[in-house]
This record gives C-alpha cells, structure tokens and sequence, in this order.
C-alpha cells in the first residue's frame, strides 16, 4: 500500500489499521488518512467494518491515542 | 527526456491489438479465483442478519458444528456488539461441500434484540429519527465551499433555474463476486487467490491480520472478473476464508452469493440535490447555490460533484452525508461524477432553454477546457446535432425521438510506486513482470505491447506475468484510472534499458557503434549500414548462459493527467408506454496515447454501458418497513443486457503522446446525456434516476394536466 511512495507527512499518530482506498492506489490522496474527508469511506482492518473493535465508527478524527484499539503506523512508542 | 516516440513509427503502439488474454476467457482456460479448486479445499459460507439493526444477544453455533461434514464454525460478531444494516456478518463456517456449508449456516440460532431502524434518506433525517451513529440527526458535519459573492451573481444573472436533482443507491455488480480461495502452509505461510483490484494491498492486509511477515503472504490474481472500486482491501470474507483455512489446516474457498454483493460489497451512493442557479442574458453561468446530501449507508463517503465541468464564478455549496442501516458504499467508478454531471448537465440544459439558446453554444460559452470544446464539434457532427428538436418534445407520433449532450472530466495521471522487470533469455524469449493485476482493462495486452515495440517484436512473443505478489515487484492498486499510467512508463523503460543492455552486448559483433544500433522487425541492424543485420534469436544468442534482466523507472513524462470527455445520446420515447430506447450513444473521450486503442475502446463501451445502467435501469430498492433491500438479484435489479445496449460510438480523442487513464471517465457523461435527450424527446424533464417508463408516464401526464 504505502510502498513506493513518498512517505506522507503525518502530523500526528495514525492508527496503522485505518483503511481508506487513496492509501491503495498509485498517486492516492494519503492526506485521506490525516484529515477526515466526507468523500471517503473508511474501515478498519482488524475488524473490516466501519467500526473498530470497540464497535465505535472509525476515521481519522475518531481513531485516536484515546482508543484501547489504536495502535499508531511504526508501532506504539517504547517506554 | 523519456517519449514514446511518433506515432507514423510506432509499429504497435496506438494500434489496435488484440487482447493476449481473449482466447483464454472465451474458451473458459482463463483462470478466475472462482475457478480456483485445490486438492481438500473446503467451501465457506457466512451467515449473515437479516435484520438492519439490533444488538447480538447470542450466537449459538453447536448444532452447526455438530453436522457431520462441517470442519469448522466461527462467530464474526461478539455478543452485546450491533449489527447495523441487513446483511451483516454474523458467523462463518468450513465445510466438506458447499450444500452442507450451506446447511450448517441453517443451524446457528442467533439471538437477536432489535433496534429501531432507518434505511430511506428521507427517514433518517425525519424528526425524532433513531440515531445509529455517530452524527447528529444521522446527519454528517456539512462541508460548505464559497466561492465569488453569490449574492452579487444573482443580481447579474437574467435567467435563475431552480431543481431538485436525485439519483439513488446503485450497486457495483461485479459479474465475479467478491472472494478468495485461501492456503496455509505450516501456519507460517499464507496463499490467497484473490478477486481483488490491488494484490498488494491484499497482501499487506492479510500479512497485518494475521501478524506474519509480508513476504510470507502470497497473493495471486491471474484474472478478474470486475471491481470497479469495490475490490481493494480483502473484506470480512477475505479474512474468514483464510482463518478458517488456518484452523482447519486445508484450503478454503469463500466467495460471496450475489445476494451478499448487494448487501456488502459496496455500492455508489445516492444524491439528492437542491439547486438554484443564474446565467446572465449573454449566456454566462453566473451563480450557482446549491445543497446537497446522499447516503452511503452506515459509512461516510457519500460525496458528488458540483458545480460540475463548466465554470461558475459565484458559488456555495454545502453537502453532508446521510447515514441509514444500509450496506456501507465504496469507490464506484469515477465516484461522485456521474451523479453530479447527470445534475449539471440537466441545470445547463434548463438555463439554456429559459434563455432560448442552444445548449450546445451554452457549453461552449461556460466550458474553459479546450479539449472539450473540440470534442463538442466532433461528437455534434457524429450524432447529428442539427437533428435534434429545436422545440423540445415537438416531434409527432406515439415514439418520438430527442438528441442531448453531456460532460465530464476525470484526471487518470498515474503515480509512482511500481516495480517491474524485463528479462531477454539468451533463447529470444522475453519476460515481462510486475506485480500490477488485469482487471479485466487489459493491461497485460498493454505491457506485451511496449514491450514488443521496444524489441521489435510481435506481442505473443512477450511473457508477461502480472497478478502476483511472489516476484517481489510491487504495484499500487488499480483504482482511480491509474493503472496504465502507472506501470507502462516502468515498463518503458524497463525495456528501453534492457535493449541498451544487449546492443552493448551485440556493438562489438556488428562492429558499430552501440548508437548506431536499431531494432527492426525482428532484428537488429546499425542504421549507418544496413547489411550489419542480425535477427533477434542471433543477438540474444550472444548472451549464452546470461540473461539480460532490467527494471524500469516511472517517467512523469510519459503520462500526463486529465481526461476530458464528452458524449451525446439519441432516444426514442415510447409515449404510451412510457420506454426509453436508446438509438445511439457518441462517446468522444480524451485519453492521451491510447497504447491499446481496441481496448481503450472497450474502455469507452463499458464505461458508456455502466452509465447507461444508471440513467435507465439501476436502482436499490430498501423496505422502510423491514429495513431489508427487495431486489438483491439481478432479476429485480436491472442491469443492461443486450436489448438495452445502442449502438456505440467510442472515439478515441488521442491528442498527445503521454498515457492517461480511462477506466472511469466515459460512465460519467451518459446520464446526463440521455437525460437531457429524453426531454428533447418528450418536452418534461424527468430529474431523479432512473429513467423508468413509470416516470416517463407520470411526467407526461402531469403535463398533459
């Protein structure tokens, strides 16, 4: 998905299970996974639904650091 | 600076070409994951809710695994958690046989406390509605854009329409549905034969799932039978054919039935617009105001375009999502365009007659795209615009037949991210691999072709193996119109290298200059003296045991983005009847260097067969009443077949010599096109889709009152 492409510039944490279709195509928009774009479905890939696995909607506002699902893109920081 | 050369050299390239894969689809040896059988290999079934909203009290699944011949039964919904729309998943099973997978999916008992449901637009955002999700009123956050003073347009404009424009849910009906066939290999290996429009994402789906590495997921995609948007990530039923695979430890295959395609596969969501828009006496579109809404079910993503194509200087729009207990959408080819073209186009058709000009001329007047501006002449003189019915709805008899026009506008650039190789083995043979899939668009057709150009040599010499993750050679997804910009500049000059590679090796023997060398119709030769000719099995023989084996990089200068189009429809109404029949449909599309102008064609007739469907025939029906679809087959959802399918005029609009992507743009001008033919036809303007002759009689008896 994200390979080959220039590394978007995530300004905050992104959960690695978001899923949009721009992260799939070539030239896709990854701003999609940053900003909530009302022209976008997304899902989750844990539980491929538009709810994550606490059964609350997914999206880029609503998947945060808040979440006992969320696991950001690279991993969860070491303490 | 890379090029693909002039076309008076090019052999192949902009030829029309037969596609590599045809023989084998016609005589049924081509390979769809639903013909994928391996030795073992058990049949997946889901059960799924018939009820669109309520709360799972329990799943009971010991009679199911009781039934001898199931091997294994595993819930997809945790109890206390909600099933959203009818269709959700519940549970799956893994059994000997497909009749006895589907026997045993008979046997769960599910308990099931239902919730009050919402499955109509109009429903969802009534009053005292019940919430079912995360917006209030089942209302998303409105996205409101301004441009210019809208106020101040008004005040110019001379002529003001106001319209409702609708178009409902429309599914993708993709001819092979949805699903897998999926291996495990010592619970450290995962094989999947996918029906997917991205073999690599699958891939790197399924790898995050199951905590394994990428490179011991193997995705294969040797054909496809249709996506159009909705075959990215692996489903629900990707991941349950492959752990029930990993439980059982024997090969699963999980495709869905045509009912679930309906329900879960995705769909294109509707559109519901209120419009009100000027033009000024000169025939300037001067203010456009428009709101909007369309539902996607229980996702987001309900979006369209508006103002559409034609340049508006003042403007606002505000549109939200809708949220029902329905199937969540996904991208449907060109999503958002032709639902917004088909409410453009019918506005500028309307503007047009208040101020009692051509709409032609007022196209061209408002339309700042060049390109289209050349393809109104053409496609005007194709279908023969000076036929159309000055005075709409003035021809005689009981058919009566009208002419109209419509837009649109796509971009289809590429992107970077493929990786791809091409091989010449010292025997002649040549390789071409990437890890990009044939959707069905002929891709593979396409890279054969740039290939055998390069080498001069015929397309059926070239092996090209695309459709899997194995090789190593990634690819994007084939979405967004990309896939041919994408990977046939990698490919270029993948091949480009690869013959540098050999005339270095062959220089010495023709005792010429590696510059001086060429390649001709199956040979090599230096142009400063053409009796230093070797054939290709000569040149390549010099490499004895070696390979000559090249990948390519992606050249931006050999795409370009942006596709205008634009088409124009002949109907005839059937007055008393109310049937719409289409005569002719002039589809003139941009689409820069067409590598493979057969296939770009078919490009156009399918796109123009799509959009078709939608202004005439496509519809999903929901019951308010039981929240559940009532034509979730392809008997009561009509989907164009033979006798709805007009003749066809795909003219391939090929201005310049960089690849551009047309697998969405030519569905996006038809709705509007035969829409504002209809009214051209029968004098009433019919704004919600589809076409149907119930509509056509209401209208025209309105009228006649």
């Amino acid at each position: 998905m994200l390979q080959g492409k220039a590394l978007p510039i995530f300004n905050r944490p992104i959960c690695q299970y978001l899923r949009t279709k721009a992260i799939y195509i070539p030239g896709g928009n990854l701003q999609n996974l940053v900003e909530n774009n009302p022209g976008s479905h997304y899902w989750c890939n844990c539980t491929m639904q538009v709810v994550g696995p606490d059964d609350q909607f997914v999206s880029p506002d609503a998947c945060t650091q808040s979440r006992p699902c969320f696991n950001p893109v690279g991993g969860k920081p070491v303490v | 600076m890379a090029s693909w050369g002039e076309a008076s050299e090019s052999r192949l390239i902009g030829k029309r070409i037969t596609r590599l894969s045809g023989k084998d689809k016609v005589t049924g040896k081509a390979k769809y994951t639903f013909d994928i059988n391996e030795p073992g290999m058990l049949y997946g079934r889901i059960l799924r809710s018939e009820v669109a909203h309520a709360t799972v009290m329990g799943v009971d699944m010991s009679e199911a695994e009781a039934l001898p011949g199931v091997k294994a039964v595993i819930p997809l919904i945790e109890v206390d958690k909600k099933v959203r729309y009818q269709g959700q998943e519940i549970a799956a099973v893994a059994a000997e046989t497909d009749d006895i997978a589907k026997d045993a999916i008979r046997l769960i008992r599910v308990d099931l406390e239902e919730l009050p449901h919402v499955v109509t637009e109009e429903d969802a955002m009534a009053a005292g509605a019940p919430e079912i999700r995360d917006w209030a009123g089942n209302q998303s956050e409105p996205g409101v854009r301004e441009e210019g003073n809208i106020e101040e347009g008004f005040a110019e404009a001379a002529v003001e329409v106001e319209a409702t424009y609708h178009t409902p849910v429309q599914t993708h009906v993709c001819l092979e549905t949805h699903g897998h066939v999926a291996k495990w290999e010592d619970n450290q290996n995962l094989t999947v034969w996918a029906s997917t429009q991205g073999v690599f994402g699958v891939r790197n789906d399924f790898a995050q799932r199951f905590e394994l590495p990428a490179n011991q997921v193997r995705v294969i995609t040797e054909h496809m039978g249709g996506g159009f948007g909705s075959k990215f990530g692996p489903g629900l039923e990707g991941h349950t054919a492959a752990e029930l695979s990993r439980i059982t430890g024997k090969p699963v295959k999980l495709m869905l039935t045509r009912k679930s395609e309906h329900l879960v596969a995705g769909n294109r969501p509707s559109m519901t617009q209120k419009v009100r828009a000027g033009a000024t006496s000169d025939g300037r579109l001067i203010a456009y105001d428009m709101k909007g809404y369309g539902t996607g079910g229980i996702s987001s993503g309900a979006g369209f375009t508006g103002p559409y194509v034609y340049y508006v200087p003042n403007s606002r729009t505000e549109r939200f999502n809708v949220a029902t207990n329905a199937g969540n959408q996904r991208a449907m080819r060109a999503p958002g365009h032709p639902q917004g073209a088909f409410a453009m186009d019918s506005l500028m058709d309307e503007l047009a007659e208040k101020l009692g000009m051509n709409p032609l001329e007022f196209r061209r007047i408002n339309d700042p795209n060049e390109v289209r501006q050349a393809q109104y002449t053409l496609g005007a003189q194709e279908i023969g615009w000076h036929r159309r019915n000055n005075v709409a709805g003035s021809g005689t008899g009981v058919k009566k037949r009208g002419i109209g026009v419509g837009s649109g506008q796509w971009g289809g650039g590429g992107g970077r991210g493929t990786e791809a190789r091409v091989t010449i083995n010292a025997d002649g043979t040549v390789e071409a691999v990437t890890g990009t899939q044939d959707i069905g668009t002929g891709v593979r057709t396409v890279i054969a072709i740039i290939v055998a150009e390069e080498f001069g040599l015929d397309t059926t010499d070239i092996r090209v193996k695309v459709g899997d993750s194995q090789p190593g050679l990634p690819s994007g997804g084939s979405g967004g119109s990309q896939t041919t910009p994408s990977v046939a500049p990698v490919i270029k000059t993948a091949a480009a290298a690869a013959k540098q590679k050999l005339f270095e090796r062959i220089a010495p023997l023709l005792d010429a200059p590696v510059a001086d060398l060429r390649v001709g119709t199956g040979t090599i030769y230096a142009v400063s003296d053409r009796t230093k000719t070797i054939t290709w099995q000569q040149a390549t023989g010099q490499l004895g045991m070696e390979s000559i084996s090249e990948g390519g990089t992606w050249e931006e200068d050999l795409r370009q983005n942006g596709a205008a189009g634009t088409q124009f429809a002949e109907v005839e109404v059937d007055t008393q009847t109310g049937a719409v029949r289409l005569i002719k449909i002039v589809a003139v599309q941009d689409c820069g260097l067409a590598i493979n102008r057969l296939t770009t064609e078919s490009q156009i007739n399918g796109g123009v067969i799509m959009g078709l469907g939608q202004a005439l025939l496509e519809e999903r029906f929901m019951d308010p009443v039981t929240g559940r679809m009532l034509n979730a087959n392809l008997e009561d959802y009509k989907v164009p077949g033979t006798f709805e399918i007009p003749e066809i005029k795909s003219i391939v609009f090929d201005t310049h010599r960089k690849v551009t992507g047309v697998g969405e743009p030519p569905c996006i001008p038809t709705p509007g096109a035969i829409a504002n033919a209809v009214y051209n036809a029968i004098g009433v303007r019919i704004r919600s889709l589809p076409i149907t002759p119930d509509k056509v009689l209401d209208a025209l008896a309105e009228k006649k009152a």
